[in-house]
């Protein structure tokens, strides 16, 4: 071609006028071919850049598909982490492999060409420390992506997301972790690829190993949280009523905020549901919410009626059913601490009486300077150290004999309102008790067939529906222990095993209870207490039996104790911080009662007790700490208090806040304020979770609910703030239930 | 004389070449254009479907998506009008099998159902997405939607 130019140039020039035409018809063809060539790089461009526009826009679609997967999986079984190892789906366009927490799937978009999603949970760690459980996965699903999931559906507490910066994509102990996944929540990371790279993908082939041209790529990052349990549809759910009580102030901040993390804003009663003071024309909000109570209203302010939906209760519609074998809790195999009281002297030490709280109050005040036996708590599960008891592992609570409860207190007690004096105030009322003496005095007895371990005491009839034929209630152990039978005629036992000879007649092993004294005696009997410190505590175990009330007497209140003796610590001054490993829990677990006059701060934090837990003298530092996952669950009541001393007789409430579930199988009730002279301010009281008054109380298990005693939401404060999240319910049962996953965080990159 | 002749002859060429690579650029350029609205279009479908499942409007769609496939007939279809062109869609539906159950993955009482929408648009003409000269000229999209995405009230 070249030499064909040149021949023509050099006969060309031999004549000037031919060689302009010619040249002029060179430079014009080689200006237009210029000019096709630059059109032909634009148009390619062009279709290029709408290329790439589609193909991120088919990643985006294959990361999102991935995700939506990866929800429906996760709907179906909670503890989901890409381990249903195999094939899972193979369909016209869309193939999905598992392999040991890798998922790998293909989706046919456009034409023949398909996209690909891919999750990992698997860190690709068998090679170092195989720190996350899982086998690696087959080298041809063996993801070269830096994105780890995390699945912390059931952990208590915040769990770290590592990223694979090891070796060959694997998480290591030094590995980054940008951030923490919330208890109760996935984190599900999805990479969506597609492009002319990603040629080779077939049915057959999901995840080559390498590209072999140009490939998009888009992550998308989501948090997907429990969002629907049976039956757990409402932020406080009250087998009776539901009360709170604001300050009379009419301050337009005093109200009750309803609202809901997954759905629509909702409480129930089987009762009433009651809002007394604060914000005089609103006191009741909740934007789109629902109140549902026995009569179908909504006792508030007027506004309130008019922007809240109201129905009635259908008696018999569950509420969340957690029963006690359910829930998450220590054991025995647990580290164990005995059972009995601590109290916090005002130089730091722990000093322990092997005794429950209302015996110690009594033995304290006759004898104020008695030591008990001075502890160090100081193990893996749990530290004590200057005023502050740490928690990291599940600690259970074992009995002594004397004592099954968990106590701490300072040495000047602790008190629920400024004229807390002990026993009477608590879950338990006196007129309640008086009327559960009255209920057992009623009941005819003969006592008969002593033996060497206490008593029998037949009764000819009995409530079976307490104590149904075949299940007997059996309470305490050791030196101390009632079983109460019935028959199906209705006739019922009362065996007592009470080796202390509480309520004997002689001092001989196998002398007959003395029932009169039993029956007759009650909690506010000063003589009978100094001569019996363990009477209030008995007499409430054998009320219960009878199924006629009983429960915990109450806590200490303000221990009377003579001025020489110091006794100037408060429960704001003592901590007791829960501090499990990252995405795990610690719990502390008792047969009996727990009574913690003290803050209560840390994450991931559970307290389970088959009988009533109270925490008392809550202070500032729990709002501000308890950020997540503090769990109280009782088979009785639950008492909060805020109270802090300020000096001079005077006492403000603080605010209480946590995150978490509060499960009663009785009565909830959060005293953050009063109306008192000596009270200078109230607090607030919040709740992200779930509040549950079962109204089982007494029953041996969970029924419908209002089966048994209690049941009712009292809390007193200066506003509430109540957000429902089942995610928390999830966190704190054995068994995560399936049902959807909602998403509460999204980010695409 | 020949010389002018040759001239002729490459300046005719030239041009030939421009008007057919004009038109060419013009063709390639149109359907860059076209994919890029029909991809957007697709987009827009895909949105609207699943705002009217999560607002379940009209009342009872959501339980109707996911109550089965639609593919013949489709869950919708219809045309849109963008500049000059008519952009034809067809949305349908294929609900995703577990293999491990052997049976449609996810159950109405977990809310955890999953289903493939897809979406095909096309623009040649009415009846077909071939254009002679410009070829296939259609976006088809695709996208799993899983039932919890598009509850807006978890609440039983």
């Amino acid at each position: 071609m070249c030499y064909i130019v040149f021949m023509l140039l050099k006969w060309n020039f031999r004549n000037p006028v031919r060689g302009v035409y010619f040249l002029s018809t060179l430079v014009i063809s080689v200006l237009i071919g210029m000019l096709v060539i630059a059109a032909v790089f634009l148009s390619r461009g062009s279709l290029q850049a709408s290329e790439h526009l589609t193909d991120g826009n088919e990643a985006l679609k294959a990361a999102e598909s991935g995700l939506r997967y990866a929800q429906s999986k996760l709907s179906a079984n909670p503890s989901w982490r890409g381990d249903d190892n195999g094939i899972t789906v193979q369909q016209q366009g869309l193939v999905v492999e598992e392999d040991n927490g890798n998922v790998v799937g293909i989706i046919k978009i456009n034409g023949d060409s398909y996209s690909q999603f891919r999750i990992r949970f698997n860190w690709q760690d068998d090679a170092g420390d195989d720190a996350d459980g899982l086998v690696d996965p087959a080298g041809r699903n063996h993801l070269d992506i830096p994105y780890v999931s995390v699945n912390n559906a059931r952990g208590g507490s915040p769990l770290p997301v590592p990223r694979a910066d090891g070796p060959d994509f694997s998480v290591t102990e030094v590995s980054s972790s940008p951030y923490d996944v919330p208890a109760g929540t996935v984190c599900v990371i999805v990479e969506g690829r597609s492009g002319p790279g990603l040629s080779q993908l077939d049915d057959k082939n999901l995840n080559p190993g390498e590209v072999n041209a140009a490939v998009t790529t888009r992550v998308m990052e989501a948090y997907l949280r429990v969002a629907k349990l049976p039956a757990a549809n409402a932020a406080a759910m009250a087998a009776g009523d539901l009360l709170a009580e604001l300050p009379d102030d009419g301050d337009k901040k005093s109200q009750v905020l309803v609202g809901s993390a997954t759905g629509v804003p909702r409480v129930r009663s089987k009762g009433e549901v009651t809002v007394e003071g604060g914000n005089a024309d609103d006191n009741y909000v909740s934007p789109d919410g629902e109140v549902y109570s026995r009569d179908g209203t909504l006792n508030a302010a007027p506004t309130s009626r008019d922007t809240v939906r109201t129905d009635t209760e259908d008696p018999n519609a569950a509420f969340y059913k957690l029963s006690w074998e359910d829930v998450r809790k220590s054991t025995s195999a647990d580290t164990n601490v005995d059972a009995g009281t601590y109290v916090v002297w005002d130089d730091g030490s722990l000093h322990y009486y092997d005794m429950n709280l209302p015996e110690y109050k009594a033995f304290i005040e006759s004898d104020p300077t008695n030591p008990g036996t001075t502890v160090t708590l100081d193990s893996d599960a749990m530290k004590y150290d200057k005023k502050k008891l740490t928690i990291k592992q599940n600690v259970f609570v074992s009995s002594t004999g004397n004592s099954d409860e968990f106590n701490l207190i300072p040495r000047g007690g602790a008190q629920v309102t400024p004229d807390d004096e002990g026993g009477a105030v608590g879950p338990i009322p006196i007129d309640e008790l008086e009327q559960a003496v009255k209920r057992a005095s009623s009941l005819p007895y003969t006592v008969s067939s002593p033996d060497n371990m206490g008593a029998y005491l037949d009764f000819p009839t009995a409530d079976l529906s307490i104590v149904p034929p075949g299940s007997p209630l059996i309470i305490g152990s050791g030196t101390f222990e009632l079983q109460f039978y019935t028959k199906p005629g209705g006739e019922a036992t009362l065996k007592v095993y009470d080796s202390n000879r509480l309520f004997r007649t002689g001092p001989a092993l196998n002398a007959p209870p003395d029932f009169a004294k039993i029956v007759a005696t009650t909690v506010t009997d000063p003589d009978f207490i100094a001569a019996n410190p363990s009477a209030p505590l008995v007499m409430s175990q054998i009320l219960g039996s009878l199924g006629a009330g009983g429960g915990s007497p109450g806590g200490t209140g303000k221990i009377d104790l003579p001025p020489t003796v110091d006794a100037d610590l408060t429960p704001d001054n003592l901590e007791i911080k829960f501090e499990p490993p990252k995405g795990e829990s610690a719990i502390l677990s008792a047969d009996g009662s727990i009574n913690l006059g003290s803050k209560v701060t840390g994450v991931g934090g559970s307290i389970t007790s088959q009988r009533d837990i109270r925490l008392v003298g809550a202070g500032s530092s729990l709002e501000a700490n308890v950020e997540d996952g503090l769990n109280l669950y009782a088979k009785g009541d639950i008492l909060l208090s805020s109270l802090l001393p300020k000096g001079a007789d005077k006492y403000e409430y603080k605010s209480f806040n946590m995150k978490g579930v509060i499960y009663a199988w009785g009565d909830f009730d959060a005293r953050i304020g009063m109306e008192h002279e000596d009270v200078t301010k109230w607090g607030s009281f919040g709740l992200q979770g779930s509040l549950v008054a079962y109204g089982a109380k007494n029953q041996p298990e969970l029924g419908d609910p209002g089966d048994g005693d209690g049941g009712d939401i009292r809390i007193k404060a200066k506003s509430v703030n109540l957000t429902f999240d089942p995610a928390y319910l999830s966190a704190f049962t054995n068994e995560v239930e399936p049902g959807p996953f909602m998403q509460t965080l999204f980010n695409v990159h | 004389m020949p010389e002018i002749i040759l001239s002729f002859g490459f300046f005719a060429v030239a041009i030939l070449a421009l008007m057919g690579l004009s038109l060419s650029i013009s063709r390639t350029d149109s359907k860059a254009l076209e994919t890029a609205a029909g991809t957007l279009i697709a987009d827009q479908l895909m949105g609207r479907t699943l705002a009217s499942l999560r607002t379940d409007s009209p009342p009872g769609s959501r339980a109707g998506f996911f109550s089965g496939e639609f593919v013949d007939p489709p869950w919708d279809s219809g045309s849109l009008v963008s500049g000059k062109t008519t952009f034809y869609y067809e949305l349908t539906t294929n609900q995703v099998m577990d293999l491990t159950t052997a049976g449609p993955m996810g159950e109405q009482a977990l809310s955890n159902r999953l289903m493939k929408l897809n979406v095909r648009v096309w623009w040649a003409s009415e009846n077909q997405e071939v254009r002679q000269g410009s070829g296939r000229l259609q976006v088809v999209t695709s996208r799993l939607i899983s039932e919890a995405e598009v509850l807006d009230d978890p609440s039983p």
